[in-house]
């Protein structure tokens, strides 16, 4: 089969599986296997590369060959004994060689569909899909390496369709719109996709250059420390003084091509992890695509979405810009490449977005700043620890250490800076809060997706009749948190949270 | 002196709700005392130690374990009282309610919709005093709910009435 004829028939495939959905779909099939080639398209492991390198060392390249067939044959022995059914509504993955394994995933309990296609996946035309289901922690949810293209985007559509149908059918209308949900198992409709947010090319490259990407290369830079670390064995002892006899002009030159190289592997790591990037909103689910070599695409359901967090540091602040993160449920959605995000988002176009992802939230009112007597505490909070850390320094080592006090103010200042960026707001239907000095984090969270709430009031709070007010969600991310704001305030929030979750 | 003024708010009933089984002071204190001797002990070892590498300890012999110790025993005695004083849960209409807290007062609400399941747990010391600890677990791992100090047959009732407002559903 053609790799590229599967990776063109995408589209298609993705409008018309969705004519007969739920129990109509692949019921009448019996288990299947992966497709054939899973077995050895990983054989050459990353996990491997030690216990490979070992074996190499312990007994040449007979026993490594000798290694590597047997691994390929236990792999085989695997892939014959995995097989997957989806009837019923239930997803049925049996595997095991030695001890048998049933995993059973009921449609209504999925969270969110990850396609991954990596670059020597795209080569034969397959795909791996996981499906995360709500809490549990790693290991729980279904990864599918690898099914064939096609395979891999009708299972898709089977699941999310009887995932749809499932849940329409429950007291939970939490996406709000019925209607919508009723129509999906009529044939002739098909969504039409709603763009969310897309990526030009300068904002990659904006995005690779203002954000976590900077880091990449230090992570490169500490593994070439390491090899420089045993170089000076290698290079001839006299090298070492050329260096030091560099010309000003050649030291300039080689600070601008470490500049350059930095740079570009921030942008080029951009462009590779986002390049296509599409975010778009088809009938009540989300869809995401993005990757230059490895694709990747993500469905979440609209009503699994359980917060949307902005963030954004000083350089994108000056620029108007911030990424913005979708957080649900899904157990394995700490994780960077399973995430739904968008890597980069003007703070005009944020409203417009978030109306999408949380419909109803352009309904919150602009931020209430924190209470004044919030400054005191914000301050305060910033320059103890500082203040425990420097007055010893200051007292132990008299003379010099009191430049060591010279870091109580900075910390007052960042004091100050986190007072000033804290806000909150209550809407008819949604939360919002914000802070930090620095690095401003943005959630807005729908108060019906509240798990619990509390009211946390330290007795510096309370001199200052002030209380911090926690709000529980579902999945790994941040818990939305609105600080130092007046106890009654605090109570206020968490009373909405508890009506609008009520006695549904 | 502030400090007072807030210890004095502090041990005032917290209105309405139940208090939990005057028994769990003795756990708290049983638990307190515990890690009081660890840090006792801790502050004897040091002493014996520098003593024997010949260093120069500031204290004449047994005073500073003596010390920690007449620090340790108000704190272990008094804050699981306070602790008790403060503490009330409720059954509200649609939500349960948990106030507590001696030095950080927190006042926790879930709504009983949100509650996955319930777990009972008993250590050893709570068996021997009859008591059973309730943990009431919401699809948020940072859901903090646990109600020490519920006598053990009620805490089979207790689970079953919150369980039983749960009513059906997809919680996520």
């Amino acid at each position: 089969m053609a790799g590229d004829a599967d990776l063109t028939d995408q589209r298609p495939v993705h409008t018309t599986a969705s004519t007969p959905p739920g129990k109509a779909g692949p019921a009448p099939r019996g288990p299947r296997r992966l497709h054939p080639l899973s077995p050895l398209l990983d054989v050459f492991d990353r996990n491997l590369l030690a216990p490979g390198v070992l074996a190499l060392g312990s007994g040449g390249l007979r026993v490594l060959v000798a290694a590597l067939v047997a691994v390929a044959l236990f792999r085989i022995l695997a892939w014959s004994r995995r097989t997957y059914v989806l009837h019923d509504d239930v997803l049925r993955v049996t595997s095991g060689v030695l001890s048998r394994n049933e995993q059973l995933v009921p449609c209504d309990r999925v969270q969110q569909v990850n396609l991954v296609q990596k670059l020597r996946h795209r080569l034969v035309g397959v795909a791996s899909l996981r499906i995360e289901v709500a809490g549990g922690g790693r290991g729980s949810g279904v990864e599918l390496e690898v099914l064939a293209m096609a395979d891999a985007v009708a299972l898709r559509e089977s699941l999310l369709a009887a995932k749809a149908e499932a849940v329409s059918g429950h007291v939970d209308g939490a996406s709000g719109d019925p209607a919508q949900v009723e129509q999906a198992p009529e044939p002739q409709w098909v969504p039409t996709p709603w763009p969310v947010a897309r990526l030009s090319a300068r904002q990659l490259v904006v995005a690779g250059l203002t954000g976590s990407e900077l880091l990449v290369l230090f992570a490169f830079a500490a593994s070439g420390l390491q090899l420089l670390g045993d170089a000076p064995r290698l290079i001839p002892s006299g090298s070492d003084l050329e260096v030091e006899r560099l010309p000003p002009l050649a030291v300039g030159l080689l600070v601008v091509a470490f500049v350059l190289v930095w740079l570009g592997s921030a942008v080029a790591t951009s462009v590779f992890r986002d390049a296509g990037y599409a975010l778009d909103l088809v009938g009540d689910e989300l869809h995401l695509e993005r990757g230059l070599l490895d694709r990747k695409e993500a469905v979440l359901p609209l009503a699994r979405v359980q917060a949307v967090q902005l963030t954004a540091n000083p350089l994108r602040r000056a620029l108007g810009v911030a990424s913005a993160r979708v957080q649900s449920a899904g157990a394995g959605t700490d994780q960077e490449d399973r995430r739904v995000s968008i890597p980069l988002l003007s703070t005009v176009d944020a409203p417009a977005a978030l109306e999408l992802l949380l419909p109803g939230s352009t309904a919150v009112p602009p931020l209430t700043r924190a209470p004044a007597v919030a400054r005191r505490r914000a301050v305060v909070r910033a320059t103890w620890p500082v203040l425990v850390v420097a007055a010893p320094v200051a007292v132990l080592a008299f003379p010099t250490g009191l430049a060591a006090l010279l870091a109580i103010p900075l910390a007052a200042g960042f004091g100050e800076l986190s007072y000033r960026a804290m806000g909150y707001a209550v809407g008819p239907a949604h939360l919002m809060a914000t802070r930090g000095a620095l690095v401003r984090r943005t959630v807005v969270v729908p108060l019906v997706r509240g798990q619990s709430a509390r009211v946390r009031s330290s007795p510096l709070q309370r001199r200052l009749g002030l209380a911090t007010c926690i709000v529980d969600i579902a999945g790994p991310g941040r818990r939305p948190t609105v600080l130092d704001v007046r106890h009654a305030t605090a109570a206020d929030i968490q009373a909405r949270v508890m009506a609008s979750v009520g006695g549904r | 002196m502030p400090l007072a003024r807030t210890i004095v708010v502090m041990s005032q009933p917290a209105g309405g709700g139940r208090r939990l089984d005057p028994k769990q002071v003795q756990v708290w204190r049983a638990g307190w005392g515990a890690a009081a001797l660890v840090l006792v002990a801790l502050v004897a070892a040091a002493e014996v130690l520098v003593r024997t590498a010949g260093g120069s300890w500031p204290l004449p012999p047994a005073v500073g374990p003596l010390l920690a110790a007449l620090v340790a025993a108000p704190v272990v005695w008094r804050l699981p009282r306070l602790a008790f004083d403060r503490w009330r849960y409720e059954l509200a209409e649609t939500t349960l309610e948990l106030r507590r807290g001696v030095v950080v007062h927190t006042h926790t609400a879930i709504p009983y919709f949100r509650v996955q399941h319930i777990d009972i747990t008993r250590s050893p010391f709570e068996r021997a005093l009859g008591l059973s600890q309730l943990v009431v677990r919401t699809a948020a791992a940072s859901t903090d709910a646990t109600i020490p100090g519920v006598a053990a047959a009620e805490a089979d009732e207790l689970r079953r009435v919150i369980l039983s407002r749960t009513g059906h559903g997809d919680a996520v």
